[in-house]
């Protein structure tokens, strides 16, 4: 059989510091490709503690999957944040230690650019994964100072002056930072949508493909466990996994809610900050339907939450990537009211005329919430993509950069943590 | 200023004011104007922790973090080979140079990668265990940092050995040395109060790894722990060093006995034979004796001091060149317990500049010289019959030292033999 490859995923976040979709996403895509047989899998990511050396490295390992965590200094400066030559060092140190074959610079953003220059200077091939607007807005997400999608496509650099800190330095980061995006063999983004932008703004151009992030399925037991929730409580529920804020569509929601007229369900509001600092009671006071914050949860806790959730609402006011929450209700027969929201529209059971426009008033919302009361429950949605499904898809682009893999054994397709 | 009275700035300030209330508002822009003040950038990272914390406490809060997450142990892989993390006291730069840097030119000749680091060097210390295969400790005591070093060492899952040169770990060899006689007491009480924290240190190690028979013997009163032989050998930088001494040797006519001392004490040792030698040097005015390192000269006769020469602490590559301008090097020592472990790295020193050695037979020393290479002695007689031999035939003492050097080459370098190393440090590291 042939040496399984070596491969160094560089996060911002990694167990066993998980945060946020796109970590969710490189830490489910690096244990498929443990439990395939197909790799072995080393993580980069960040800490920041301020007794360690600036810069030194620890390492750490969950699943066996050996996470090498440098330590950044707090307070670092604005270029630091995307272009950091001290940390550009310890990862050159890293891969000397380490020697992988192939590395995955997947959502780097306060890793920065010098990772791309350290890995072509060694001559290994190199993926970049782009997840959101980090690379081509400052701000990440092209939301603009007052709240709004700003709505460019493409970006444009000069029309950022009224929107960033200082116009010359941001302009020197777009530069630079689509200058190193260059480097990378392949760069792969969750949806068409993101590509499109990206490569119209000048990243890469005719480098990227599409890889669909996938999502971790519903458990053997899940719709067991849905089936007796919902004959046990027949009040509708509908989830909200966003934060309070105006990007997320809260001001939408909350005015759509407060003008319904009945009260017979109720709402989970899923608090997604790491020290439950988001909601507030007083936020959701006086609201008809029952109302409950409840706090994060981690993928295995993913199941019990879903299974107490009917509809998700997905008001988010700006044009995102990809959308893990609307993959992860559909494939479980939960109803989903979203917006046209860019890359979360990308997948079986988008219904154009069904999408909320951006910008639009609190009434299509409170339509559709009406119709979810009174209608039938969503069924599963089939043709999603699932992680194991997503890292078959990864050997397939990174197979064109020379990377070998062993044949094929058996795929273990229940690969989720316990 | 204007940059902070921007109209979008304005606008997000009376949105977050209208949608969240004064407070959060009031805190965002506070937040803001700080980092924007201070020239930084807002970050996803949590900074967390204090620079304040004690030295031992450096891990202290990533442990903490890292088992919430459920990361804490990480197993080692050797799918690259071994890789040694070193961590020692390097303050001493004969133990530095014999049981750290040829040892890791050892390892590295056998394919094998080394990091060292000092153990006082607490960043790099810890920065080198993270991607080892296995942990060796040299000369180290327990204590707050040594043990952080040995806890994080478990956490990623390291086998540890631990290797020393002297019996610093024994009351009773401390206790009995007659060197202690000529330090102050206060000294001697400093090493018998120690002795606790290096056995502790021993006994907590997977595998011991000492410089002669005579400490591996000595161990065995100590701990249960598996013992090895790593004898020192002349590493590279020795034989180039020796090498060019020998080539810049001046001739002279002066019959030169040297004794070097690598610390304070060993004039008890010089006892041993001070009076065959005295007899020796000064039935010559041709003959001298040069003391080389720490040596109180009050410890001489007027008539021995007046045909002697003493040079202070000098560096490595300037001792080599001194005592290669002598034609012997003697090397007595007391016979009592601590003397039992001591290494021949004396031997090998006056080996590396050609230089032929007489040595007693307390410690090791004795293994590494031939007939062919020097003399034994048992007795005072002994000493006499060596250095008037020597004297007599000026061309066999610089045979001997030619023979010696050889020796140095073919036998006595860094070789992964069972004389330089017992097998079972070999596997253990391949392990």
């Amino acid at each position: 059989m042939a040496r399984k490859p070596h491969i160094l995923v560089a996060n911002i976040f990694f167990a066993p510091f998980s945060y946020g979709g796109a970590t969710v996403v490189a830490e489910e895509v690096a244990r498929a490709l443990v439990a395939q047989g197909a790799a072995r899998v080393s993580a980069l990511s960040l800490m920041s503690r301020a007794e360690l050396a600036p810069y030194t490295i620890l390492r750490s390992q969950v699943g066996g999957i050996d996470n090498y965590l440098i330590n950044v200094p707090d307070g670092r400066k604005y270029t630091e944040m995307y272009d950091n030559p001290d940390l550009g060092e310890a990862v050159a140190e890293l891969l000397e230690e380490i020697a992988p074959d192939l590395v995955h610079a997947h959502c780097i953003q306060e890793i920065g650019a010098d990772l791309l220059r350290r890995v072509k200077a060694v001559g290994l091939p190199l993926i970049l994964s782009v997840h959101d607007f980090w690379w081509i807005c400052e701000r990440q997400f092209m939301v603009r100072m007052d709240n709004v999608y700003c709505g460019q496509f493409p970006v444009r650099i000069e029309a950022c002056a009224t929107c960033v800190g200082d116009h010359a330095a941001a302009t020197r980061r777009f530069e630079l930072l689509r200058e190193t995006a260059a480097l990378a063999d392949v760069v792969t983004y969750p949806s068409r949508f993101a590509l499109d932008l990206c490569e119209a703004s000048g990243l890469a151009p005719g480098k990227g493909v599409v890889w669909q992030n996938g999502i971790n399925p519903p458990s053997e037991t899940f719709f067991s466990q849905q089936a007796a929730r919902r004959s046990d409580n027949g009040r509708h529920v509908f989830g909200f996994l966003g934060g309070p804020s105006q990007i997320k569509g809260w001001p939408l929601i909350k005015k759509a809610f407060a003008a319904l007229e009945r009260d017979d369900f109720d709402m989970l509001v899923v608090d997604g900050s790491r020290d439950g600092s988001w909601w507030e009671p007083e936020m959701i006071m006086g609201l008809p339907g029952r109302w409950q914050i409840v706090p994060r949860f981690e993928q295995p806790q993913m199941d019990d939450f879903y299974a107490r959730v009917d509809t998700v609402l997905f008001m988010s006011q700006w044009k995102e990537t990809f959308g893990l929450a609307i993959r992860e209700a559909l494939i479980r027969g939960i109803g989903v009211i979203q917006t046209d929201s860019g890359g979360t529209t990308e997948h079986p059971a988008a219904n154009a005329s069904r999408l909320i426009p951006i910008g639009a008033g609190p009434e299509p919302l409170k339509a559709q919430v009406l119709e979810a009361l009174n209608g039938p429950y969503q069924p599963p949605v089939a043709g999603i993509q699932d992680f194991p499904g997503q890292a078959q898809a990864f050997r397939e682009i990174t197979e064109g950069l020379g990377i070998s893999y062993p044949r094929a054994e058996v795929i273990d397709l229940s690969t989720r943590r316990a | 200023m204007r940059r902070f009275l921007r109209l979008a700035l304005i606008q997000r300030f009376i949105t977050s004011w209208r949608e969240e209330g004064a407070r959060p508002a009031l805190q965002k822009a506070r937040n803001y104007f700080i980092l924007q003040w201070h020239g930084r950038a807002p970050s996803f990272l949590r900074g967390r922790g204090t620079g304040r914390t004690a030295p031992e406490h450096y891990l202290r809060g990533t442990w903490a973090d890292i088992a919430r997450g459920k990361g804490f142990h990480a197993a080692r892989s050797l799918e690259h080979g071994p890789r040694l993390a070193l961590i020692g006291d390097l303050n001493l730069s004969q133990c530095r140079k014999y049981r750290v840097e040829q040892l890791a030119e050892f390892w590295r000749e056998q394919g094998v990668t080394v990091d060292y680091s000092h153990y006082q060097d607490i960043p790099r210390c810890v920065r080198i265990l993270q991607n080892a295969t296995h942990l060796m400790e040299y000369r180290l005591q327990a204590m707050p940092i040594t043990e952080m070093y040995r806890y994080e060492a478990r956490r990623l899952g390291l086998p540890i050995l631990w290797d020393i040169d002297d019996p610093l770990f024994s009351v009773s060899a401390y206790e009995t040395y007659g060197n202690m006689a000529k330090v102050a007491p206060d000294l001697k009480a400093h090493f018998v109060s120690e002795a606790p924290k290096y056995a502790s240190m021993m006994n907590g190690a997977d595998i011991l790894s000492f410089s002669t028979p005579g400490l591996v013997e000595h161990a065995a009163l100590y701990t249960s722990r598996p013992a090895y032989l790593r004898r020192n050998f002349a590493d590279a930088a020795t034989l180039a060093d020796g090498a060019a001494a020998m080539a810049s040797k001046a001739q002279h006519d002066e019959f030169t006995v040297v004794f070097a001392s690598g610390s304070k004490g060993h004039e008890a040792d010089f006892e041993e034979i001070a009076a065959p030698l005295e007899a020796f040097i000064t039935a010559d005015p041709a003959r001298r004796l040069m003391l080389l390192g720490h040596f109180d000269m009050d410890a001489l006769s007027p008539a021995l001091a007046a045909q002697s020469v003493h040079h202070t602490f000098i560096p490595y590559d300037g001792y080599l060149a001194t005592l290669a301008s002598a034609d012997v090097a003697v090397m007595p020592l007391m016979d009592d317990q601590f003397n039992h472990a001591k290494s021949g790295v004396r031997v090998i020193d006056a080996a590396s500049v050609g230089v032929p050695a007489i040595v007693s037979t307390v410690g090791d020393l004795s293994a590494l010289v031939t007939p062919e290479t020097g003399f034994v002695a048992h007795n005072p007689q002994d000493w006499t019959h060596a250095l008037e031999t020597l004297a007599a035939d000026r061309p066999r003492a610089a045979a001997m030292g030619k023979a010696a050097r050889k020796a140095l080459e073919s036998h006595w370098s860094g070789q992964a033999k069972d004389h330089i190393i017992a097998p079972e440090l070999i596997d253990w590291v391949h392990r």
